[in-house]
């Protein structure tokens, strides 16, 4: 077990700096002084240079260069955007907040759809309910987002004025952002009206959040079908049925969690998926998140933030592949062997 | 059949809705029990001082929220009224200003300063003596450029600023200037507080003037987040009445159909500048009031003349020939707007109705350009901004079209375009051949059209975008300004007029239409034609019809 974790650790090192160097290369190519656009320090003053000098070592090789790089920002020091001469890290820290938010809710919401649906296809295949259920996921992975946001947008908020279609809170709600989860700020605020502030902030939600839940969910629907009835066709449920057990026992209790693996390792599959659509949507419903805030920064050119969104999102999902991979094999001391050989 | 459609998506999302709606009818409603406003505004303000800047954003958000002035314009009445000033009077020859000012206005408290005193004259000689004193320690905090003043020779106008006594202040000009008390009721001539200035030197961070706001408005600030929002708290001893709303909130919305979509989803209260594309869908909507103002501004293709050919006047008057201004203000306004024949406006009072137009006529204008000499027409640049303005929504669309226009007559048209911050710094530089910009004016005065957009002055401030100085033309101004006579400078600005329109410089383009756009519940927001909103007296009525018509 240890032997594959820290296989696993090397590779997560290898990935990410191979990560690094292609950013570096990046920004060596971007047309602008390199010192610049790797500080964010437009026109640095001979002081702030010769400090630049230092901490990326511009006088050195590229070789150097590039381990300081490396080094300033895995300290947390990604520099200072163009556009605000904010610090990113900071932006970063206040923009990552909302992200999470929307892609927990989404996550939550796809798995509570999509598991029942991908259960039910499983036990009746070939029926009409499968045949439906396939359908509707198929018909639902099809639709693009940015059409399904702007479609709901027209809808239920400009058609029918059901639902605010921008941001996260009504901004006369004075919420200070503690922690940037706005349910949990709001719970820590001295609001009066917190009530009606949930109220508000959980409008701001439903549509961000179901249009982002489209897509993982039609996926669960799908990988949960798939798995439980390859589950459903093992000789040990044969065995089960052929002793009687009733089907609701049968399901629950032995192929559903034995499904759960592979579903599980097929999920984590899907999370860049889920970032790219959540990026979409956060623009789409002016979601103050990074991804708004990342393609704010394609817009203005904005090469310190560019490089620091790709390093943080990139860097984020080769890490959440490796951790569950690491628990998966934990778990499941089957999968060990197979994969690596390891004891 | 849709409406069936209707129902089934309404009552298929009843429950949801209803659980979390808690059987209200409309969330915006949530209001009542919240006496806030909020506005989308169309961008984050540069500065917090008007002093600083010409830029409407940048006003919108302090002129008339943070700060007052020594004199109000009103627009009601179309004079100038009482502000800080609560009586002045002018001596006879016209060159002493005596103001008699306001007791008991307090400054704003909050977190950053606690002032001491109320206002009185020294605050009055500080916030002026900033601009046109060079000594003044304040001067050049900021970067010492304060256009708006620079463009009426405001240093070179006023001689010297005395305190009479603590409520009264007289300002001695060198020569007689009608124009003066205009200039002082304008967005850019704020009262700052001097005891603010002096803590923040003692606390050797001056440049917190500007971005930590202290003024007499009816407003403070409580918060500003970039890119974000701006938040405002009322001021509850504002001495003309404190405001009847728990707070201001401006919502930082680049996008106009963004702030439409807030609007009618009850985010936004009031929003800024509305797409002239967008009035008939606000139009159709019940709880919405599209507010409309003839504006004071004017949209132009101002001509830079020392590049050739546009020396010429004979090239300037053949492009003049060559637009058609009508399908512009079709294409670019959508009717929103109204034909320019001269810079100024109809609606003003020196606005001169007996000027030969420029028909639409190709043929004509490649016959004048032949007799120029371009028989084969040439090429040339059109400048212009990737960004919404009051005086025109669409420059780079405007652009399009003219220079499709322009090649019937043979001339070819590349346009150029910067973001807007680029855009102003490059124009300085006076590399383009042609712009295509505005002016809004900031007072009723017609001087305000011709001293900051064609005085010799108003080269160096960034208003004079023709490059063109002509002293005979500085001198009618100047003659005009010296008279209170409204029938002598009329006379003079007539002359000034016929000789723009002869020289064409520019060519006028349009006098866009003024838009702003609330909720019908919200009252006591007069729309002003010379920029500048005021919150001040804004409030919410209950609504009685907020529920959209059900079919």
């Amino acid at each position: 077990m240890w032997f594959f974790i820290i296989r696993r650790f090397n590779l997560f090192i290898l990935t990410v700096a191979i990560l690094y160097f292609l950013v570096f290369l990046m920004m060596q190519a971007l047309p602008g002084d390199f010192a610049t656009n790797i500080s964010g320090i437009q026109h640095p003053t001979s002081g702030q240079l010769s400090e630049l000098n230092n901490a990326y070592q511009l006088d050195k090789s590229w070789f150097n260069q590039y381990i300081s790089f490396i080094d300033q920002r895995i300290h947390g020091e990604f520099g200072v955007s163009f556009t605000t001469a904010q610090p990113i890290w900071q932006e970063i820290l206040t923009f990552l907040p909302a992200t999470i938010e929307l892609c927990l809710y989404a996550t939550t919401i796809a798995l509570l759809i999509g598991f029942p649906l991908g259960i039910i296809a499983a036990v009746q295949p070939q029926k009409p309910a499968d045949f439906t259920v396939l359908g509707l996921s198929l018909v639902g992975y099809s639709i693009p987002v940015f059409w399904l946001g702007v479609s709901a947008i027209m809808y239920f908020g400009l058609e029918l004025q059901w639902l605010p279609v921008a941001g996260r809170l009504n901004l006369l709600y004075q919420v200070p952002p503690i922690t940037g989860f706005t349910l949990i700020d709001i719970w820590l605020s001295d609001l009066q009206y917190k009530q009606l502030a949930y109220r508000d902030a959980f409008a701001h939600l439903i549509m961000p959040t179901l249009t982002l839940a489209l897509i993982p969910a039609t996926m669960v629907t799908r990988i949960t079908r798939t798995a439980v009835r390859e589950e459903l066709n093992a000789n040990y449920i044969k065995a089960f049925q052929s002793r009687g057990l009733s089907p609701s026992t049968i399901i629950y209790r032995h192929a559903l969690p034995n499904a759960l693996q592979p579903i599980l390792s097929q999920l984590s599959l899907q999370l860049s998926t889920l970032l790219t659509s959540a990026m979409v949507t956060e623009v789409i419903f002016s979601w103050p998140g990074i991804g708004n805030w990342l393609i704010d920064a394609i817009y203005q050119r904005d090469y310190p933030v560019i490089s620091a969104g790709i390093l943080i999102c990139a860097g984020f999902i080769i890490l959440v592949s490796v951790l569950t991979d690491i628990m998966l094999i934990a778990t499941t001391p089957k999968r060990r062997s197979a994969v690596d050989g390891s004891r | 059949m849709t409406n069936t459609v209707k129902k089934i998506f309404k009552y298929s999302i009843l429950p949801l809705y209803i659980l979390l709606t808690g059987c209200e009818q409309n969330h915006s409603d949530n209001s009542r029990v919240l006496p806030g406003i909020v506005y989308c505004s169309e961008g984050d303000p540069n500065t917090f001082n008007p002093q600083l800047t010409t830029t409407g954003t940048t006003t919108d958000a302090t002129s008339y929220q943070l700060y007052n002035r020594l004199v109000e314009y009103d627009p009601a009445l179309g004079t100038i009224a009482p502000g800080l000033a609560h009586h002045w009077h002018i001596n006879e020859n016209g060159k002493i200003y005596t103001f008699y000012l306001r007791k008991k206005v307090s400054f704003h408290t909050n977190n950053y300063f606690n002032p001491t005193r109320t206002f009185n004259a020294d605050d009055v000689l500080f916030s002026f003596n900033r601009i046109i004193d060079k000594q003044h320690p304040y001067n050049q905090v900021s970067g010492g450029s304060y256009p708006f003043f620079q463009s009426v020779d405001f240093s070179g106008q006023i001689s010297k600023i005395v305190k009479v006594h603590p409520y009264m202040v007289t300002i001695h000009l060198k020569e007689k200037d009608s124009s003066f008390l205009a200039n002082l009721a304008t967005n850019f001539a704020v009262i700052l507080s001097k005891e603010y200035g002096e803590t923040l030197l003692q606390r050797q961070t001056p440049e917190l003037i500007d971005t930590n706001p202290i003024g007499t408005g009816p407003f403070y600030l409580d918060s500003y987040v970039q890119s974000s929002h701006i938040r405002y708290k009322p001021n509850k001893s504002y001495w003309a009445g404190a405001p009847v709303i728990d707070q201001l909130v401006f919502d930082i919305t680049p996008k106009s159909t963004n702030r439409i979509a807030k609007l009618m989803t009850g985010d936004c209260d009031v929003s800024a500048l509305p797409q002239s594309s967008e009035l008939d869908v606000l139009r159709r909507n019940i709880s919405l009031e599209l507010q409309i103002q003839t504006g004071f501004n004017v949209s132009y293709l101002a001509f830079n003349r020392n590049k050739p050919p546009f020396n010429q006047a004979k090239v300037r008057k053949a492009i003049a020939h060559a637009i058609n201004k009508r399908a512009i203000v079709e294409a670019v306004y959508y009717g929103s707007a109204t034909v320019a024949d001269s810079i100024l406006p109809p609606l003003s009072w020196a606005y001169n109705d007996k000027l030969s137009q420029y028909r639409y006529d190709p043929e004509l204008a490649r016959q004048l350009l032949a007799e120029a000499g371009f028989s084969d027409g040439f090429e040339m640049n059109i400048w212009a901004a990737p960004v919404q303005r009051i005086y025109n929504p669409n420059a780079l669309k405007m652009a399009e079209l003219i220079q499709g226009q322009l090649a019937k007559i043979g001339i070819r048209v590349n346009i150029v375009s910067y973001g807007w911050n680029v855009f102003i710094d490059k124009l300085s530089a006076f590399e383009y051949d042609s712009v295509l910009l505005g002016w809004t004016a900031d007072n009723a005065d017609p001087d305000n059209f011709f001293r900051p957009l064609f005085s010799c002055a108003s080269l160096e401030s960034g208003g004079n975008r023709t490059n063109w100085c002509d002293p005979s033309l500085d001198r009618k101004f100047t003659k005009a300004i010296s008279s209170t006579n409204q029938a002598y400078r009329t006379n003079i600005y007539h002359q000034a007029l016929a000789q723009l329109n002869q020289e064409l410089p520019l060519i006028p383009l349009a006098h866009a239409l003024r838009f702003q756009v609330k909720r019908r519940a919200i009252h006591g927001m007069p729309l002003n034609p010379y920029g500048g909103i005021s919150f001040a007296k804004s409030h919410r009525v209950k609504q009685l019809t907020a529920k959209k018509g059900t079919p």
